[in-house]
C-alpha cells in the first residue's frame, strides 16, 4: 500500500487559481443569461403594453365611427318618420314639402348613415339598429390590430421572469463558489482542502441546477431561448 | 499547549459552518429579492395596463354616452315641439282659425312621428332598466350613467390594486438589498475570522450578530 503523498502546495495554487478563472467565466456566463432572460420579460412587457395601446386606439378609432353612423343612422331614420307623417297629413303644403323632403333631403341623410343605416343585416326585427354587428364588422376591417394579444405577451413575460427568478438562485450559488476557491487560495493544509472541496461541490451544485432551469424553460416555451 | 490545538479546530468549524449557513442564507435572500424585484415589474406592468384599459373604457363611454343622450335630448324636443304645436293648434281652433290650426296640427304629427322614431331608437327608452315607468315621465339617467360607468371603474379599482401592489414589492425588493449588502459585511467577518487564528472567535462572533440582524430584518420583511 502506497502512502498518500500532499500536493505540492505550489502546483496546487495554479490548480485552484485555475479552477477560479473557470468558474469565474462560468459565473459571467451565467450572469449575461439571467440578464438575457430579463431582458426577454421587460421586451415582452414592452411589447405587451405597445400592443395594448394600439388595439386600444383602433378599437377607439372603430367606438368613435359607430356611434357617429348611429348618430347619422338615427337623424335619418327620423327624418324618414317624419317624412312618412308629412305625406299622411292632410295639408297640402306639408304634403308638398315632404315631396321635396324624400327626394332631396333623404337621400343626403341616408348617404351619410352608410352602411349601417342602409343595409339590411344591420336592421333589426323591432326596426332598431344592431350596433354590436357593426362593430364586430368593423372590428373585421381591422383584422392585424384586432388579433394583436397583449394579455400574451404578459403570459410569456411571466414565464421569462419565472426562469429568472431560478437562474438568479443558480448565479448566485456559482458566485458563492468563488468565495470558498478563493479561501482555498490563500490558506493551507487541511482547511485549503476543505475549502477546495467545498468550493467544486458548490460550483458543481449550482451548474447543474443553473442547466436543469435553463433545459426546463426552454422546453417549456417549445425551444424558444 | 495541546489544548490549544482542538479549540482553534473547533472555531474553524464553527466559523466554517457559520459561512455555509451565510451563503444559504444569502442564495435564499437573492432569490427572495429577485422575486420580489420581479413582481414590483408584473405589477408596474399591470398598473400601466389597467390605466389603458380605463382610459379606452372611459372613451368608449364617452362616445356612447354622447349618442345616447343626444338622441334623448332630440326625441324630448322633437315630442315637447309636437305637444306645444298640438296645444297652440287647439287654441287656434278654439278662436275660429281652423285653417292655421290644421297646418300646425299637421306639423305636430310630423314632430310626433320623429319623437316616436326616436323613441323606438332610444337606449334609455326601450331598455327597461332606463325606460320611464310612467308615460311621459324621463329615463332613469342615473342608473344608466352608473352602469355606463361601471366598467371603467373596476378597471381603475385593479389599476389602483396593482399600483398598491407595485409600492408594496418594489419596497420589499429594495429592503433585500439592504439585507444582502449586510450579509456581503457577514461574509468578510467570517473571511477574517478564517484568516486570522487569534481572533477568530471574535470576528465569528461578531458575524453571527450581523447574520442574525439580517435574519430578524429578513423576518420582518417577509410579513410586512
Amino acid at each position: 500500500m502506497r502512502d498518500r503523498k500532499p500536493l505540492d502546495p505550489a502546483r496546487m495554487d495554479l490548480v485552484i487559481a485555475v479552477l477560479i478563472a473557470l468558474v469565474s467565466l462560468t459565473t459571467a456566463l451565467a450572469a449575461w443569461r439571467t440578464n438575457m432572460v430579463g431582458s426577454s420579460a421587460a421586451d415582452a412587457n414592452r411589447r405587451g403594453l405597445i400592443d395594448a395601446l394600439r388595439k386600444g386606439a383602433a378599437q377607439n378609432e372603430i367606438w368613435y365611427k359607430l356611434y357617429e353612423e348611429a348618430g347619422y343612422t338615427s337623424t335619418f331614420a327620423m327624418e324618414r318618420a317624419a317624412v312618412d307623417a308629412m305625406e299622411a297629413s292632410k295639408d297640402e303644403s306639408i304634403k308638398a314639402a315632404a315631396k321635396n323632403v324624400r327626394q332631396y333631403l333623404l337621400p343626403s341623410l341616408q348617404l351619410l348613415s352608410e352602411p349601417l343605416g342602409t343595409q339590411e343585416k344591420y336592421l333589426k326585427s323591432d326596426g332598431t339598429y344592431d350596433l354590436e354587428k357593426r362593430s364586430a364588422d368593423l372590428e373585421a376591417e381591422w383584422p392585424d390590430l384586432m388579433a394583436l394579444n397583449p394579455e400574451a405577451s404578459f403570459a410569456l413575460a411571466d414565464r421569462y421572469a419565472s426562469e429568472q427568478r431560478w437562474l438568479t438562485i443558480g448565479t448566485v450559488v456559482l458566485a458563492i463558489s468563488l468565495f470558498w476557491l478563493g479561501l482555498a487560495e490563500i490558506l493551507s493544509g487541511r482547511a485549503r482542502s476543505v475549502n477546495l472541496t467545498l468550493g467544486i461541490g458548490i460550483f458543481l451544485i449550482g451548474l447543474l441546477f443553473f442547466l436543469i432551469v435553463e433545459i426546463a424553460a426552454i422546453w417549456g416555451r417549445g425551444g424558444v431561448l | 499547549m495541546k489544548e490549544a490545538t482542538p479549540n482553534t479546530d473547533r472555531f474553524r468549524v464553527f466559523i466554517l459552518a457559520l459561512t455555509l449557513l451565510n451563503t444559504i442564507f444569502a442564495a435564499l435572500l437573492s432569490g427572495l429579492q429577485v422575486d420580489a424585484n420581479i413582481r414590483s415589474d408584473q405589477a408596474n406592468r399591470d398598473s400601466q395596463y389597467y390605466a389603458l384599459l380605463a382610459a379606452d373604457e372611459v372613451i368608449r363611454f364617452g362616445h356612447q354616452t354622447a349618442y345616447d343622450l343626444e338622441l334623448v335630448t332630440t326625441t324630448v324636443k322633437e315630442a315637447q315641439q309636437a305637444l306645444v304645436l298640438q296645444l297652440t293648434a287647439l287654441e287656434l281652433e278654439d278662436a275660429g282659425e281652423k285653417e292655421s290650426a290644421a297646418a300646425l296640427a299637421g306639423q305636430s304629427e310630423v314632430a310626433q312621428a320623429r319623437a316616436d322614431q326616436g323613441f323606438s331608437l332610444s337606449r334609455l327608452y326601450s331598455d327597461p332598466r332606463y325606460a320611464p315607468e310612467e308615460p311621459g315621465g324621463l329615463p332613469n339617467q342615473q342608473a344608466y350613467l352608473e352602469d355606463m360607468g361601471k366598467a371603467a371603474n373596476e378597471f381603475v379599482a385593479k389599476q389602483n390594486a396593482a399600483s398598491d401592489a407595485y409600492h408594496k414589492w418594489d419596497t420589499k425588493a429594495d429592503s433585500y438589498i439592504a439585507v444582502l449588502s449586510i450579509l456581503a459585511i457577514a461574509f468578510f467577518l467570517l473571511g477574517l475570522a478564517q484568516s486570522a487564528a487569534r481572533l477568530r472567535l471574535f470576528f465569528g462572533a461578531s458575524a453571527l450578530v450581523v447574520m442574525l440582524l439580517a435574519a430578524a430584518w429578513t423576518g420582518f420583511i417577509l410579513i410586512s
